[in-house]
């Protein structure tokens, strides 16, 4: 997470980002998803803890009939987690193939970006790793945070070994 | 040479070949038996030739010159210009081998394109150009062969023994064979020249030829029944190809409607009866339709691995210089696609053993009385819920005296082991076993059993053993019909829920105080009939909050995982149910404990324990 090295400086062509993003409520800021990997929007349902998995892995949830797994988005980031309201919703996304759910405070709308209202992501908020963000969109005033979910979703094993990898190089 | 601009249509290449490769092996056996039927001939021919095509196409040059040369030969074979003999099916077989390796070096190619050019050729590759290049070379021999019985007007006897079987005898030689039953009538008198040749002749005429010649019917008939005949065989095969993902959804969703449908039922049913219980009722037997009719969609028959096993024994028989004859009924016995793919290797090994242990060499088997043919017999059919595959031989029995002193050599048992036969034969399934002097490349490092037994135990199934010495040897697999439902008990920790599966539960009783006991303050265990079990809190291994903290209020369900017994404090048992078993996907695969999740009639998802695992967890 925070020890990941692949992020370089270069800027990420802003103009292969624009498109349609489904964006929600984390701790009161706006973050937007691409609208392609998203596959649909749940209620909260019963989630059931699977044990010994890092506490942001909530569990498992059944989506009409295939057990998926649950993440919980404000402890994936580090931000302090809170109580599950009716407002709470499960965005299902589709990542490398597989089906993971999320869990966010509350569900926004679709928004269409355009290359004008993207700007690359600044490196000051060290809450949220950078390597996670797109980009940044200027939305009416309103800033939203462009989120790269395979980068956010990618598998634990994959961070171990990169967490390994990045020790010895040191 | 990076010729895969298209991986897709790769692929379908792939498996089309792949299907093809299959339907000839099949057909170059059973040529073997009939090497003048020509529609066999020709059904080989056609998809050599359909392969060519495609090869040449993708500019897969080994693949089609190969496939060219055969099909030059099979041509030849059809035209009745070359016969087919041992060493023409064994070319065709070992050909078939080398497009394998060719196809499958194609699909490492499509997976991973990086890892190619740039290394270069490999040895594999350039040891099946070597392959092809020699096997491509036999069919031109084959093919200048002289015919017997065309070039020379006389079959030397050096010619008749080429041929696998001989077709018409009446027209061998008459000086260099036994008098036929033809010559000596005419010979007698009883029959002239020409009635004996008319009668000849027409053996060789096909049942349609010769009741049109008799009047008994007309050509038309004939082409219409012959039409009926190709077109049952079409239905026969009439099938479409379906991914397994989409199956897989299916099933799920079915399974689903099942939960809900039975929910709705529940709810309406405390409603008092009214005519919506008749249109529900009908409604839960369509659903139960549906849900059988699409778990049957995942079943395959047994067909193609016991095709497999057909090559395999001619293969091993030969190379072990045993005549052994293979009997297979019940091939057309369906299994789920995910159990097929696990029982090949344990089917084959156990044929192996069969083949390279049980079966004597033939004096031996003449001196017992026995025909110097050694009959193996491959049978699957449906008991009860589950699908019983047995493999049998006429053998020499397994050695119950050789067994035993093997197990006591390596220390597998203790001098004064009292066990039944049952017991003794089953100890050839410990690792490390073998009872052979001679290790061969088939068989007798002694890991093949262990194995075997192992992946049927994890297909939820069982292998027995039935055997007497001198006669011979018998194992019966017993897999259920579906790899994905268990027994399971529901059993509740606080207000979650849990599933053990049934086969690891011996029993569940509610201790006496003084029955539990706490060891150096940190374990506790419990005193079943006398023996100390330990009790693994699930409440602490899932930090739950339970119901009740002490096992004389709760309950104790007592397990046994690879060999190790404890016991499972839970607070209650809620039922027993199948349950279908869930993946949780790959990001939880490593989670110790569990094996899976199964859908409760809630609706809920519950996790399925793994008995040795969540042991682990609590004792360390």
């Amino acid at each position: 997470m925070q020890m990941t090295v692949k992020q370089t400086n270069e800027a990420k062509d802003m103009s292969s980002i624009e498109g349609k993003f489904l964006t929600f409520v984390l701790c009161k800021e706006e973050y937007g998803l691409e609208i392609l990997k998203v596959r649909e929007i749940n209620g909260l349902t019963d989630i059931t803890s699977v044990p010994q998995m890092p506490d942001y892995m909530k569990g498992v949830i059944n989506l009409r009939g295939k057990v998926i797994p649950v993440i919980d988005l404000r402890l994936k980031f580090g931000l302090p987690a809170t109580e599950y309201t009716k407002e709470t919703c499960i965005i299902v996304v589709d990542v490398q193939n597989t089906l993971v759910g999320i869990v966010v405070d509350t569900v926004s709308e679709v928004v269409d970006v355009n290359t004008e209202e993207i700007e690359p992501a600044p490196r000051m908020d060290k809450r949220v790793d950078t390597n996670f963000i797109l980009a940044m969109a200027k939305i009416k005033d309103k800033v939203k945070i462009l989120l790269d979910i395979d980068k956010v979703l990618r598998t634990e094993e994959l961070e171990a070994a990169e967490q390994v990898a990045f020790s010895q190089a040191l | 040479m990076s010729i895969i601009e298209d991986p897709e249509i790769v692929r379908e290449f792939i498996t089309e070949s792949n299907d093809h490769l299959d339907d000839i092996e099949s057909k170059i056996l059973l040529l073997e038996e009939k090497p003048d039927d020509l529609e066999l001939i020709n059904g080989i021919f056609r998809p050599i030739h359909s392969m060519k095509g495609s090869a040449g196409f993708l500019g897969l040059d080994e693949i089609a010159s190969l496939s060219h040369e055969l099909e030059t030969l099979l041509d030849d074979a059809r035209k009745e210009k070359t016969k087919i003999t041992v060493d023409i099916t064994s070319l065709l077989l070992e050909s078939i081998d080398t497009f394998k390796k060719l196809i499958g070096n194609l699909l490492t190619k499509i997976e991973k394109p990086e890892a190619d050019d740039a290394v270069g050729e490999t040895a594999d590759t350039t040891v099946i150009s070597d392959e092809v290049k020699a096997l491509m070379h036999r069919v031109t021999v084959l093919m200048n062969k002289p015919v017997p019985g065309v070039e020379c007007g006389l079959r030397s006897a050096e010619s008749q023994k080429e041929n696998l079987s001989i077709p018409h005898p009446e027209l061998r030689n008459p000086q260099s064979s036994p008098k036929l039953i033809g010559e000596i009538l005419v010979d007698a008198g009883a029959v002239t020249q020409e009635q004996l040749e008319a009668a000849l002749e027409n053996q060789n005429k096909k049942v349609g030829e010769i009741l049109v010649e008799k009047g008994a019917t007309t050509p038309d008939k004939i082409d219409g029944a012959l039409q009926k005949q190709k077109h049952i065989d079409k239905d026969s095969s009439a099938t479409v190809k379906v991914h397994i993902n989409k199956l897989d959804n299916l099933v799920n969703l079915v399974g689903e409607l099942v939960i809900s449908q039975a929910l709705i039922n529940e709810e309406i049913s405390s409603i008092n009866g009214n005519g919506v219980s008749k249109n529900l009722s009908h409604l839960g037997k369509i659903t139960k339709e549906i849900q059988d009719q699409v778990m049957s969609l995942r079943m395959v028959p047994l067909k193609p691995i016991f095709q497999k096993v057909t090559r395999l024994v001619r293969d091993l028989s030969a190379k072990a210089g045993k005549k052994i004859q293979l009997e297979i009924s019940g091939e057309d016995t369906e299994i789920d696609k995910t159990v097929i793919e696990q029982i090949g290797d344990p089917l084959v090994h156990i044929i192996r053993n069969s083949v390279d242990h049980g079966i004597e060499p033939a004096a031996e088997r003449i001196a017992s009385g026995k025909p110097a043919t050694g009959t193996i017999r491959l049978n699957a059919y449906y008991k009860g819920g589950n699908i019983i595959i047995e493999i049998s031989d006429d053998g020499r029995g397994l050695a119950k005296g050789k067994i035993l002193r093997k197990a006591l050599e390596k220390g597998i048992i203790e001098e004064h082991a009292v066990l039944t036969d049952n017991q003794i034969y089953n100890l050839i399934f410990m690792p490390g076993f073998s009872t052979t002097e001679k290790v061969t490349d088939i068989s007798g490092r002694g890991v093949g059993m262990d194995v075997v037994k192992k992946n049927i135990e994890k297909l939820r199934g069982k292998v027995d053993i039935y055997t007497k010495e001198g006669s011979g040897t018998k194992f019966s697999i017993k897999l259920p019909l579906t790899l994905a439902i268990i027994d399971g008990m529901i059993v509740e920790v606080g207000s979650e829920k849990f599933i053990v599966p049934i086969l690891s539960i011996q029993e569940s009783i509610r201790p006496k105080r003084e029955e539990v006991f706490t060891v150096q303050n940190t374990g506790e265990v419990a005193n079943i009939r006398g023996n100390l079990l330990p009790i693994v809190r699930l409440h602490k291994v899932y930090k739950i909050e339970p119901k009740n903290l002490d096992p004389w209020n709760a309950l104790l369900v007592i397990v046994e995982g690879e060999g190790q017994r404890f016991c499972l404090l839970v607070d209650d048992l809620v039922g027993q149910q199948q349950v279908v078993i869930k993946n949780l996907g790959d990001r939880l695969r490593s989670v110790r404990g569990v094996t899976g999740g199964a859908i409760l009639g809630n609706g809920k998802v519950a996790l399925i324990l793994d008995v040795s695992g969540v042991m682990d967890i609590a004792l360390n």
